[in-house]
């Protein structure tokens, strides 16, 4: 169990190490000149030379690699090259309202898929069930900025149920925050709520096909205890593996979503900083944030694997 | 991946035994058609992006307007459906169905050279690496691939266009590269998956090297996992490519992309919801098509790989 664990973490560890090798070159290698795009064109070369000492670009690679990742240790990951803010401060601001929509829209995405993954799987074959998993691959072909067009649309202009885009902070007013949460995080759960229905129908259709569920309803027990202490707990595993891809979905379409509805966030200072402003050193921090979670979260869903299934426990011994 | 990685079943030495040239082969593609063709959503797919297929070929002759024909009169911008405009005009008062049409052009483009790229990087990859293995294999190229695909992929492929700048190119390429990653993971499973299996003793046996079974054994092998994949990636890259080109950092304007459409019918949504409709019924209906078709793909060409994608 324990060497397990310490694999799980030192490969997850290994991953962020290439992740931010590969961030820093792409950032640093192929941008081309920053201090020349700060000065502009007719900087003269002692000027661009005193920017670029300031910057750190007259050192070596690898030393600038090293003085990123020891600064970032202790909470400094530099100033934005265009607007000469500390980072740190900028992703203070726009951290939660990131961390706020991914959460709401993966707490959605599991409320809602596993019931009725559990439910479409019960009678396999029927016009019903036939009928979900059709509609499942439907909304699964409906991106989120298309899904919040028309939420935006439907509920915020015509029928003007909830306030259409923008964002207000959960310290200001907690109701007024969640009704400005309610249509993006629908929008950005449509795709991996389906997707993870889908799979935890087809492991429960397989699970629900084994002997010890035949067993399990022969000795008496209730079809509740069947379905969910014998079936659910035995297609968990597939169903948390898709739920750990989608965590990286999710946050991605964090991306696409904030930008749909106007959110102040991670995912607009992303697109920010490489659509209009160009900064190469606020992006290369960015991929790192991104980076975290997503190997974060994979790394306890590998933790879980474990905890559900014995076997692995067993087999994680030897 | 498990599905892949557990594969305990024999494999087809009986059609190794056989004249395993001819008859089999023809009779695998027959069955795999039957199949696939029983599956009557696959088939409602297939018709579709053909259909899609034969617009975006012949795009000049079956558009009524040039894509980029503006006419700013006041009468003309945001023009809701008539018999002129099928599909309305948008703010620059350019037909919306014709450019549309020009961006199933786009997207087939964009979905057919990403594939193409990331199976040209990964399949020789992946091929090689899990026949030989090695510490190339297990320290380098698996890690690289561990990396990529830890990351969700529109933050690398934005983080790759920051370095690179945005244009279709440079989209098409990052895409391939990014999605390659999961196509090496896949071949290599499946070489790991066969390499022990007597048909490849077998030949090796029979004096051949390494690149003859790669080429001979191990390649026919692959062919079937990647063709479902190919078609299940079509889905996540069409609308990554929509997503790139909604926020500016994919196929720039007045290039007719879906997603850039999408965008700036988005931008005047309240004005009109008509230029946004065109390119937003395209896209869905390309990517249900491409579902239906990788569903129905995967079930006829091989039952054990359910669990791709």
């Amino acid at each position: 169990m324990i060497s397990y664990i310490t694999t799980r973490l030192l490969s997850s560890l290994l991953v962020l190490v290439i992740v931010s090798i590969v961030a820093f070159i792409l950032m640093n290698v192929v941008e081309g000149d920053p201090a020349r795009a700060m000065l502009g064109l007719n900087a003269t070369p002692e000027a661009i030379a005193a920017v670029e000492a300031s910057l750190g670009l007259d050192k070596p690679l690898h030393a600038r690699y090293r003085h990123w990742i020891s600064n970032a240790f202790q909470g400094d990951l530099g100033l934005a090259l265009t607007s000469r803010i500390p980072i740190t401060e900028i992703f203070k601001s726009k951290i939660v309202p990131t961390m706020e929509l991914g959460i709401l829209a993966l707490l959605v995405m599991l409320c809602v898929s596993i019931p009725v993954g559990v439910l479409a799987a019960l009678r396999p074959g029927s016009k019903t069930e036939v009928a979900a998993s059709t509609s499942m691959i439907v909304g699964a072909s409906i991106p989120e900025y298309l899904s919040g067009i028309a939420l935006v649309y439907i509920a915020g202009f015509q029928l003007e149920w909830l306030p259409r885009i923008g964002y207000v902070p959960l310290t200001e007013d907690v109701i007024d925050n969640l009704r400005h949460m309610v249509m993006p995080v629908i929008a950005l759960s449509l795709i991996s709520t389906t997707l993870v229905m889908r799979q935890t129908r087809s492991a429960m259709i397989t699970v629900l096909r084994d002997d010890y569920i035949r067993t399990a309803r022969a000795k008496g027990l209730r079809d509740r205890a069947v379905i969910f202490r014998h079936g659910l707990r035995n297609a968990m595993i597939p169903v948390i593996t898709v739920f750990g891809f989608q965590v990286g979905v999710v946050f991605g379409g964090a991306v696409i979503t904030e930008q749909v509805f106007a959110i102040p966030g991670m995912g607009r200072l992303f697109v920010q900083s490489v659509v209009q402003v160009q900064d190469y050193s606020v992006v290369q921090n960015l991929v790192m944030f991104f980076a975290i979670i997503t190997i974060t979260v994979n790394l306890l869903v590998d933790l879980t694997y474990p905890l559900i299934d014995p076997r692995i426990r067993q087999g994680v011994n030897s | 991946m498990s599905a892949l990685d557990a594969r305990s079943q024999p494999a087809p030495v009986v059609a190794v035994a056989t004249n395993w040239r001819d008859r089999p082969r023809v009779d695998l593609a027959l069955r795999v058609l039957r199949i696939f063709v029983r599956n009557r959503p696959a088939v409602v797919g297939a018709v579709l992006l053909f259909g899609l297929g034969i617009v975006a070929a012949f795009a000049p002759w079956i558009a009524p307007y040039p894509p980029l024909q503006a006419d700013l009169c006041f009468a003309c911008v945001y023009q809701p459906p008539t018999w002129d405009h099928v599909a309305g005009t948008d703010l620059l008062g350019r037909d919306v169905l014709s450019r549309t049409i020009f961006g199933a052009r786009i997207a087939w483009q964009v979905v057919v050279v990403a594939i193409g790229v990331a199976i040209g990087i990964s399949v020789p990859t992946g091929l090689a690496a899990g026949y030989l293995g090695g510490k190339l294999d297990e320290l380098v190229i698996m890690r690289i691939v561990d990396a990529l695909m830890a990351m969700p992929a529109l933050i690398l492929i934005l983080a790759m266009t920051a370095a690179v700048g945005p244009n279709l190119i440079n989209t098409m390429l990052i895409i391939g590269i990014v999605w390659s990653a999961g196509y090496a993971r896949m071949t290599r499973g499946v070489v790991l998956s066969i390499k022990q299996e007597p048909f490849i003793e077998a030949a090796r046996c029979m004096g051949a090297g390494p690149l003859r079974i790669i080429t001979k054994h191990l390649l026919p092998n692959v062919v079937a996992p990647v063709i479902v994949l190919a078609s299940l990636s079509a889905v996540a890259i069409i609308l990554v490519e929509a997503g790139l080109s909604f926020i500016g950092a994919g196929v720039q304007q007045p290039t007719p992309a879906w997603g850039g459409m999408i965008f700036e019918g988005y931008s005047n949504l309240f004005r009109s919801a008509w230029p946004v409709m065109a390119p937003g019924v395209a896209v869905v209906l390309m990517v249900v098509s491409f579902n239906f078709v990788g569903d129905g793909l995967r079930d006829a060409l091989d039952p054990r790989l359910r669990n791709i994608g």
